[in-house]
């Protein structure tokens, strides 16, 4: 699973003559997972006034992957006390504190031409977890394929 | 997620929470990752967009909750990213899935996110902030 994934990162939807006969024609790679725990059919949903926490916490949505036990207690304090250090924005019922490009409540949108701070350590090494952990990865590259056609003409042309 | 770029901390306060929203489509590409430091909690999904007639149904909009365990990562991709509304209800405990009460505590939350520099161009289009374009806009 991980080469097939790294092989479609590296290499889907890209011009490889190397590969291929005719070098204006770029490579597909698709690939298949055998159905897991975390990948079966979403039962069937609960509406809204009939919803009990208990009932459906164990019900995933698709698209959804909740990972249990992703830092240890150690680093939940280191990172709890990086926050704890800096300077943060008050809103009405909580607080919160941006790092690479600002989100603005406002506009409720980013300015990806500006920006700001760099992560400090503790938060980029999490973000580096998240990026290469396996159920993340396939999680995002399902919904990739499952694009329709007509999509791929709007991302190519708009 | 290759290239995360966009870190928000939020610190709720004992019982705190946020309301339902979808994070705006064209703001962020698909996956979004959320770390839940202090405290559990329970996240409510409401399913958005014309294939779900909330107005009109009669027992309420689409909706799941789903519990957050203290140190634990929840990842939003594709309908669950685009599709759902999430929000964190305001209470004092919630339910595990053990059907105990567990009671909220200070709650620092680390989400992560790639911003995004072209519309989005997800399926979804009722429900995206990116505006629809060409002959399809018409319908």
């Amino acid at each position: 699973m991980e080469e097939a994934i790294a092989a479609k990162e590296a290499l889907h939807n890209k011009k490889v003559p190397q590969i291929t006969l005719q070098p204006e024609i770029p490579v597909r790679i698709e690939f298949a997972e055998v159905l897991r725990e975390t990948a079966r059919e979403p039962q069937e949903a609960t509406y809204m006034k009939n919803v009990s926490v208990s009932d459906t916490a164990r019900v995933v949505l698709p698209g959804l992957v909740l990972l249990e036990n992703f830092v240890s207690e150690e680093e939940e304090r280191m990172l709890v006390a990086e926050g704890d250090s800096r300077d943060w924005q008050q809103l009405k019922a909580r607080r919160v504190l941006q790092f690479g490009f600002e989100f603005s409540y406002l506009n409720r949108n980013v300015d990806s031409a500006s920006p700001i701070d760099p992560f400090p350590a503790p938060f980029r090494e999490v973000a580096n977890r998240i990026s290469s952990t396996l159920e993340v990865r396939v999680a995002l590259s399902y919904f990739l394929s499952s694009r329709p056609a007509s999509l791929t003409g709007f991302l190519l042309f708009h | 997620m290759p290239d995360i770029d966009q870190l928000t901390l939020n610190d709720y306060p004992p019982g705190a929470g946020i309301g339902s929203h979808i994070d705006t489509h064209s703001a962020f590409e698909d996956g979004i990752a959320s770390l839940s430091l202090g405290s559990s909690c329970v996240m409510v999904f409401i399913k958005k967009g014309r294939s779900v007639p909330e107005q009109d149904h009669p027992t309420g909009p689409l909706s799941k909750a789903v519990f957050l365990p203290r140190r634990s990562l929840v990842v939003l991709t594709g309908e669950a990213r685009y599709l759902w509304s999430h929000g964190i209800p305001f209470r004092e405990a919630d339910l595990n899935p053990e059907g105990e009460a567990v009671p909220r505590s200070r709650r620092i939350s680390l989400t992560y996110r790639k911003a995004r520099g072209w519309p989005c161009a997800c399926p979804y289009r009722d429900v995206c902030s990116t505006p629809e374009v060409g002959e399809e806009g018409e319908s």
